[in-house]
């Protein structure tokens, strides 16, 4: 079922991208040791942040760092960070919804309390959680960063699992885990030889979605100032610094530009604008998924005339035997 | 009927403890370690104080408020334009689905994937894009199409339902036409073929109905999707809503009020939307 996603354009399309931005990222780090090339000669004020040109594809910064390999260096950390929260959140909710799985009488009141996530925005959830946090200066930038994953992965786990669990319950309804039941079956058999095979694909689909939903989380907490990838004050002149991104990941990115929106719009409708077209690479990864899940669901693809003739002849001839001319033992 | 008033309010309930646990989870971590003890008492103690709204105060520059009185223009002026962008963008969606229905396939393909490339903007950057469209079209013809940013005092409406009505009008968009596509496929619309009927009455007395019926199933994701943005858009325009509100307080009191009382129209809509789906189609 899985296999079948390669054949799909659109989610080849979406993989391709993702996979060559990040191996250009990672082509940035190893062989270009991560230099970001500043421009240091026409170091003005009226000059500097330099407008996109045919040189700075997407212009720079007031430092004259150049905007793009600040992007391509910063990719490997935002679609990292996206790529292994989505992994936790959806791992953790999988054994989440084991637990939910037989939880009975319970599930309506869970199902309840974890409705509450609908009506609250989960940016201004983290913001408000992580930001008095984030501004103590008694912790290491690492020690944020992973107290903010933390978070992010769990917002979304109450929901997930339930969506998942759901996901069982439907699987569960086939005849053939009734069968399975009958012939003896236990739970746990049941769970890993008849149900997990049909779940993965749709696990799949929501590892996808929990990409893009976390992506868009990143954008927002980035334009609110809470990001990731630490913050350094750089000196701009000798009477004030502005805040720059340690590793370049976008979220920091937009974080660090948004105070000079007016003066270099650029600075900040590029970094937007790559999450922007990964969110669309991923979107149609998701899209593809979910054709290829419903070409198999309809297996009676009426073949043309000219496939379906050599089949009778593959017919063999041993097929057909009397049961009083079969050989026993 | 009874058992979705019985349903409805144990959701209730149950959504109202939900948000004040979620509310109270700043005192959970004292720094950065968990603190189940000063977490129980955080819950009695916004547990409390919910029960005693007048109580809460916030802190402007010139000293405390009680929050109270001056709530209500902030949260009625940001439910305003949540729940205008959400109408809006339903009525924009339906009468994009019905011009599209009646354009030819090749180009029905065409805006199909032109809304399944356009959905997939994130908020910031379509705000962001209108506000610099604004200031670029100030810059060229000296015509300030709109109040860009909101001033105190000043309450600006377009601007701000106009950025959150593009992007759930996309999504209305698409779950319309997908579903509108499915439902031709059904019996029911080649009955009414058969009869004589005329394509047009098919659309709007027997598949629109049905169709709208899947947008009220998604409505809460809808919704909820809105409310990120509203948040995002207060920020990029400086208007001073109800996240506004709750960014600048920083008080968890302040944070369950305002969420509490975003639920209550939320609530009330999603309960109106199941009774109406309940007396139209018995579905519970």
């Amino acid at each position: 079922m899985i296999k079948n996603i390669w054949k799909d354009p659109l989610f080849i399309v979406g993989f391709l991208f993702v996979f060559g931005l990040l191996v250009a990222s990672f082509y940035h780090l190893i062989v270009l040791d991560n230099e970001i090339y500043e421009e240091q000669y026409i170091n003005n004020e009226e000059g500097m942040p330099i407008e996109p040109s045919s040189q700075y594809w997407f212009g720079s910064d007031r430092m004259g760092a150049d905007l793009f390999s600040q992007i391509i260096s910063g990719a490997k950390y935002t679609l990292g960070i996206a790529l292994a929260v989505s992994l936790l959140r959806v791992g953790l909710s999988f054994l989440g919804s084991f637990l939910l799985w037989r939880a009975g009488r319970v599930m309506p009141f869970i199902k309840g309390l974890s409705q509450s996530f609908y009506y609250i925005p989960s940016a201004l959830l983290i913001f408000f959680v992580v930001g008095p946090i984030i501004k103590l200066e008694n912790f290491t930038f690492w020690e944020k960063a992973f107290f903010e994953m933390l978070l992010i992965i769990a917002i979304a786990i109450p929901n997930t699992s339930i969506l998942i669990k759901e996901e069982i319950n439907l699987i569960e309804k086939e005849e053939f885990i009734t069968s399975a039941k009958l012939m003896g079956g236990s739970r746990l058999r049941i769970l890993s030889k008849h149900i997990l095979p049909h779940l993965w694909s749709k696990l799949l689909l929501i590892y996808v979605q929990q990409v893009i939903a976390v992506l868009l989380l990143l954008a927002h907490l980035g334009i609110l100032g809470v990001f990731f990838g630490g913050t350094t004050m750089r000196e701009f002149t000798n009477e004030y610094e502005i805040p720059a991104s340690d590793s370049n990941e976008w979220s920091g990115l937009i974080g660090g530009y948004y105070y000079q929106l007016r003066l270099a719009p650029w600075l900040v409708f590029f970094p937007v604008f790559s999450f922007a077209a990964v969110i669309l690479a991923f979107n149609f990864m998701a899209e593809g998924i979910k054709q290829s899940a419903n070409k198999l669901s309809l297996p009676t693809k009426v073949k043309s005339k000219s496939d379906r003739k050599p089949s009778l002849k593959l017919v063999e001839k041993e097929s057909f035997v009397f049961l009083s001319e079969k050989k026993t033992g | 009927m009874p058992y979705i008033l019985k349903d409805s309010f144990l959701s209730m309930i149950l959504s109202v403890i939900g948000i004040i646990l979620l509310g109270s989870v700043p005192y959970m971590f004292s720094g950065m370690t968990f603190n189940t003890s000063g977490y129980l008492d955080g819950i009695t103690e916004m547990f409390r104080v919910m029960l005693n709204p007048e109580e809460i105060m916030y802190f402007a520059e010139s000293g405390p408020y009680p929050l109270f009185p001056s709530m209500w223009g902030i949260y009625g002026y940001s439910v305003t334009i949540l729940f205008a962008a959400f109408f809006i963008a339903i009525i924009v969606a339906l009468m994009f689905a019905l011009f599209i229905f009646m354009l030819p396939s090749g180009l029905k393909n065409r805006i199909r994937v032109f809304s399944f490339v356009f959905e997939s903007i994130p908020d910031v950057l379509i705000a962001i894009g209108i506000q610099f469209f604004i200031v670029w079209f100030f810059k060229k013809t000296n015509i300030l199409l709109f109040q860009v940013v909101s001033l105190y005092d000043q309450k600006t409406y377009f601007v701000p339902i106009l950025c959150l009505t593009i992007l759930p009008t996309f999504l209305i968009l698409r779950i319309l036409l997908l579903n509108i596509e499915e439902e031709y496929g059904k019996l029911y619309v080649d009955t009414a073929r058969s009869k004589g009927m005329g394509r047009f009455r098919i659309l709007w007395r027997h598949v629109l109905p049905n169709t709208l019926l899947s947008v009220f199933h998604q409505s809460r994701n809808i919704l909820w999707f809105m409310l990120s943005n509203l948040l995002m858009i207060e920020f990029l325009f400086n208007i001073y809503g109800i996240t506004s509100l709750i960014r600048t307080s920083g008080n968890p009191a302040v944070f369950t009020i305002s969420m509490l009382l975003l639920f209550v129209p939320m609530f009330l809509f999603f309960t109106l939307l199941r009774v109406i789906t309940f007396k139209w189609v018995g579905e519970k």
